[in-house]
C-alpha cells in the first residue's frame, strides 16, 4: 500500500515539479560529437580530461585497474591513451564523465551504485550482442549506456518523496519505482543532450521491446543486454532459464549456443564493472 | 526417422531462390516445406542486403541529382547527420516485401530453424529453443545464402572496420571510408557513400573494378567516380589493415601507400552458408571456394538434391537466385521451364547504374570474328541532356551479319531498366532495326537504342555496298 503511494507522490511530483536536468558533461558532448568530428584526436580529448580533474583521476584509475592495467604503473593521461588506446579512453570518458555529472545523489549511494553497475553491464553486453549479430557496436553501446540516464534524476525526488512522507523503500523497491517512473525524464535528458534518436528510442520502449517504432534493433538489443546485466548483477529475478526463454530471444533470432556465447562473457564484463566502480 | 514429416518439397532458405522455387513447387500442387534460420523470410536480400542499401542509395541519388542542380542553393548536411535518418523508408520497404513475400508463399509448411542434413532424403531442424525435428523429402532444394567473407589480414571489428553486414548501422556517417574490394557490393558502396560527401577510396587488387563488364563501361564507371569526389586505386595488395587506437583506421598497402580513414568496408566477397547444413551428410563436395557444385539443372551430386543462389557462386544476383529457383523445381518435375536463360540481365546499383546483358565486346569478338558495335553517349539523346547526365553510354553489340543483336551494355542512370529492352528483343530474336522502325516515347533515354541501332545499321550498310562493289569488280 505504501508503495502505491509513495509511486503516486513520486508521479504526481514529476509531473508538475520543475525538475532541473542534468547538464550534458562536456567531455560527454566532445565524444558524442567526435564520432563525427574528422579533426578530433587523442589530444583534444586528453586536454578536455585534464580540465576535469574528477574524471582525469576516473580514467586513470580505470587504467590501472586489473583489467587493463599491464606491469608499469599509469601516471599520466598520455601513458593512459598510448596504452587503453583512444576508443577505449573514449568510452571511459563518455562513462565516467556521465558517472560524474548524473549519477550523485548524495545519500542515495548504494541505489546509485547499484544503478551505475546496471548501466555499464548494460552498454557491455549490448555491444557484445550487437557484435555477435555482425550489427554495428557503436551504437549498441551507446544506447546500453545511457537508456536509463533519467533513473537518478528520479531517485533524487523520490528521496524527498520518502523523506516528507517519511517512509522508507528496499533496494529493489526504489529499482523497481526508478524503473516505472524514469522514461519521461530520461527522454527529456535524451532531448536536452541531443543523443541519438536511436537512444531515445530505447529510453522510450524499456523492455516492451515489441512497442519499437523505429530502431527495432537496438531496442531488442538493449532489452536482452538488461537481462543479461541483472543476471550478472544477481537480480534473483532474471536466471539463465528465463533469459533463455525470455522472448527477445526470439526476436533477436539468437540461438540456444549465441545465448551460451554471451554468459560466457559474464566474467570478462564483471571486471569491467569493478573497473569502472 | 521413421516419423519424418513428409513433404515433395524441402527449401533450406527462404531469400530469393528459395521463394521461388516454392513458390514454383505450391503452384504445381506439391508439399512445400520452407526452413529459415532468420526470424524473417526473406534472406539476406532483404534484412540486410540488396534492400536496405537500396534504400540507402536512393538517398544518395537523389541528393547528388539536387546538389547538381541547386545552384543558388547552399546546400549541406545537418551537423552529426545519422546514417538511419538517410534509410528513412527501409524498413517500410521491407515489412511491405516481408508481406508480399508472405503470400506468395502462402501454403507452405514453414519452420524456423536451422537446418542441418541428416542423410540424402532428411533435414533436421533446430529451432530457436533448441528443439529437433526431421523432414524427409522426395526433393531437397538448398538455397541458404552466403555472408560476407571476412579475410585473415583485415580485423573486421564492425565499429571501425565494418563488413556490408555492419555498414548501415552506423550511427554517423564517417568523413572518410576505405572500401576494399572492387565486385558489386565495393562499388555500389563506395559510390552511394562518395555521394553523400564521404571522401571515398577503393582498393583494389585489379587494374579495374568490376572486371565481368565491358572496360568501356568500368572506365565511366571509375571517371564517375572520381568526378564525385573517390579515389580508385588498382593493382594494390593490402599488407595490413588495422585501427590505430587513436582515431583512424591504418591501411598499409603492399606498394608502400598507407591510407588513413575513419571507417573502412570490407566487401572482399562472400561465402556460402553451408556449414550449418553439413552438406558432407549427404556426401556432397564443396568447392575450393566452399561453393555447392552443381550441373547446369543446378543439381548435386545426388539427383533430387538440388541448389541454388549464392551457395553456388557466381553471378549471385538476387534476380539470378530467383530464376535458379524456379527452374530447379521444373527440372525436378520434369516441366519445361521456358525461354533460354542463359541472357539474363546484370543489373548493378552503383551510381550511376550499370547494366549489362549477353556478350562484351571481347566475348563477341571472340565468339563471331566479326562484330557491329553502336554507342550512344547519353549526351546525345534529348532525355540525358534534360536530365543533365553525365558519363552515360549504351553500347549496343550486332552479330556479323549486323543485324543480331549479341549485347548491351549500359551505364548511367535508368541503366538497369533500359536493359529489359535488350533482353526481350534478345529473346524474340528481333534484329537491330527494330529500334529504327518503332516509335519509342520522346524524349526518353531508350531514344540512345534507336541511336546505336542506327550506327550499326550505317555500318552495316558501309559493308554491304563495299561488298557489293568489291563483288562488281571481281565481275
Amino acid at each position: 500500500m505504501s508503495l502505491d503511494k509513495i509511486l503516486a507522490e513520486l508521479e504526481k511530483r514529476l509531473a508538475t515539479q520543475k525538475i532541473e536536468l542534468p547538464l550534458l558533461p562536456e567531455v560527454a558532448g566532445k565524444v558524442m560529437s567526435m564520432t563525427s568530428d574528422p579533426n578530433a584526436d587523442a589530444s583534444h580529448l586528453s586536454a578536455l580530461i585534464h580540465r576535469d580533474q574528477a574524471l582525469a583521476t576516473n580514467v586513470l584509475k580505470i587504467a590501472n585497474s586489473s583489467m587493463y592495467g599491464g606491469n608499469v604503473r599509469i601516471v599520466s593521461l598520455q601513458q593512459a591513451v598510448s596504452r587503453l588506446g583512444m576508443k577505449l579512453i573514449r568510452e571511459i570518458s563518455l562513462a565516467a564523465s556521465v558517472q560524474n555529472s548524473v549519477y550523485r545523489v548524495p545519500g542515495q549511494e548504494a541505489t546509485i551504485k547499484a544503478l551505475w553497475e546496471a548501466s555499464v553491464a548494460s552498454s557491455a553486453f549490448s555491444r557484445e550482442i550487437a557484435r555477435l549479430r555482425r550489427k554495428n557496436v557503436e551504437s549498441a553501446y551507446v544506447c546500453g549506456l545511457l537508456c536509463g540516464i533519467g533513473k537518478p534524476v528520479v531517485l533524487k525526488i523520490l528521496a524527498a518523496v520518502l523523506k516528507d512522507l517519511k517512509l522508507t523503500l528496499s533496494l529493489e523497491e526504489v529499482i523497481a519505482a526508478l524503473d516505472r517512473t524514469h522514461i519521461p525524464i530520461s527522454l527529456r535528458i535524451a532531448e536536452e543532450w541531443k543523443l541519438p534518436q536511436q537512444v531515445a528510442e530505447t529510453i522510450r520502449c524499456g523492455d516492451d521491446f515489441t512497442s519499437a517504432k523505429a530502431f527495432e534493433d537496438e531496442v531488442q538489443t538493449i532489452c536482452l543486454a538488461r537481462q543479461y546485466a541483472s543476471f550478472l548483477l544477481s537480480d534473483p529475478q532474471v536466471t539463465k532459464e528465463s533469459i533463455v526463454a525470455h522472448p527477445v530471444t526470439e526476436a533477436l533470432n539468437l540461438y540456444p549456443e549465441d545465448l551460451e556465447e554471451l554468459f560466457a562473457r559474464c566474467e570478462t564484463i564483471q571486471q569491467l564493472i569493478a573497473a569502472a566502480r | 526417422m521413421s516419423d519424418a514429416l513428409q513433404f515433395d518439397f524441402i527449401i533450406v532458405g527462404s531469400g530469393p531462390g528459395g521463394q521461388e522455387a516454392a513458390t514454383q513447387a505450391l503452384r504445381c500442387g506439391k508439399s512445400v516445406a520452407l526452413i529459415e534460420k532468420e526470424r524473417d523470410i526473406g534472406g539476406h536480400c532483404l534484412h540486410h542486403g540488396t534492400i536496405p542499401s537500396k534504400t540507402l542509395r536512393e538517398t544518395a541519388s537523389n541528393l547528388a541529382r539536387f546538389t547538381k542542380h541547386a545552384t543558388g542553393f547552399d546546400f549541406a548536411f545537418k551537423e552529426n547527420v545519422q546514417v538511419e535518418s538517410l534509410m528513412s523508408r527501409k524498413d517500410a520497404v521491407r515489412h511491405a516485401h516481408v508481406k508480399a513475400i508472405a503470400k506468395h508463399i502462402h501454403g507452405v509448411s514453414y519452420f524456423r530453424g536451422k537446418g542441418r542434413i541428416v542423410d540424402p532424403y532428411h533435414v533436421e531442424i533446430t529451432d530457436i529453443k533448441g528443439n529437433k525435428q526431421v523432414l524427409k523429402g522426395k526433393f531437397i532444394i538448398i538455397a541458404t545464402g552466403s555472408r560476407p567473407r571476412s579475410p585473415d589480414n583485415v580485423p573486421v571489428d564492425h565499429e571501425h572496420i565494418l563488413d556490408s553486414d555492419s555498414i548501415l548501422s552506423m550511427i554517423y556517417l564517417p568523413s572518410s571510408l576505405v572500401v576494399f574490394g572492387a565486385g558489386v557490393i565495393a562499388c555500389e558502396y563506395a559510390t552511394i557513400f562518395a555521394s553523400l560527401g564521404v571522401q571515398v577510396t577503393l582498393v583494389d587488387s585489379g587494374d579495374r573494378p568490376l572486371k565481368f563488364l565491358d572496360p568501356e563501361l568500368t572506365d565511366r564507371f571509375v571517371k564517375s567516380f572520381e568526378e564525385s569526389g573517390g579515389t580508385y586505386l588498382g593493382n594494390e595488395q593490402i599488407d595490413k589493415v588495422e585501427w590505430d587506437d587513436v582515431a583512424h583506421v591504418v591501411t598499409k598497402l603492399k606498394s608502400g601507400k598507407i591510407i588513413l580513414s575513419q571507417k573502412a568496408l570490407v566487401a572482399l566477397g562472400r561465402v556460402s552458408n553451408v556449414e550449418i547444413l553439413q552438406p558432407q551428410n549427404a556426401g556432397l563436395t564443396l568447392d575450393k571456394r566452399s561453393l555447392l557444385v552443381v550441373n547446369k539443372d543446378y543439381q548435386t551430386l545426388h539427383p533430387h538434391i538440388y541448389a541454388v543462389g549464392d551457395v553456388i557462386g557466381f553471378p549471385a544476383l538476387a534476380s539470378t537466385s530467383m530464376e535458379q529457383g524456379r527452374r530447379a523445381v521444373c527440372h525436378a518435375l520434369g516441366i519445361h521451364p521456358g525461354s533460354m536463360f542463359e541472357n539474363v540481365p546484370m543489373g548493378i546499383y552503383t551510381i550511376p547504374e550499370i547494366s549489362a546483358i549477353g556478350l562484351t565486346e571481347q566475348e563477341a569478338l571472340a565468339k563471331a570474328g566479326k562484330i557491329y558495335i553502336g554507342k550512344t553517349d547519353f549526351r546525345e539523346v534529348a532525355r540525358g541532356e534534360i536530365s543533365d547526365i553525365e558519363n552515360g553510354l549504351l553500347k549496343l553489340i550486332a552479330g556479323p551479319d549486323g543485324r543480331e543483336i549479341l549485347g548491351a551494355h549500359i551505364i548511367g542512370e535508368g541503366a538497369t531498366e533500359l536493359i529489359h529492352l535488350t533482353q526481350m528483343a534478345i529473346l524474340a530474336k528481333l534484329p537491330i532495326d527494330v529500334f529504327i522502325e518503332n516509335v519509342m516515347n520522346f524524349p526518353t533515354l531508350a531514344e540512345a537504342y534507336r541511336l546505336a541501332a542506327l550506327s550499326i545499321r550505317d555500318q552495316r550498310e558501309a559493308d554491304e555496298r563495299a561488298a557489293a562493289e568489291a563483288a562488281k569488280s571481281t565481275e
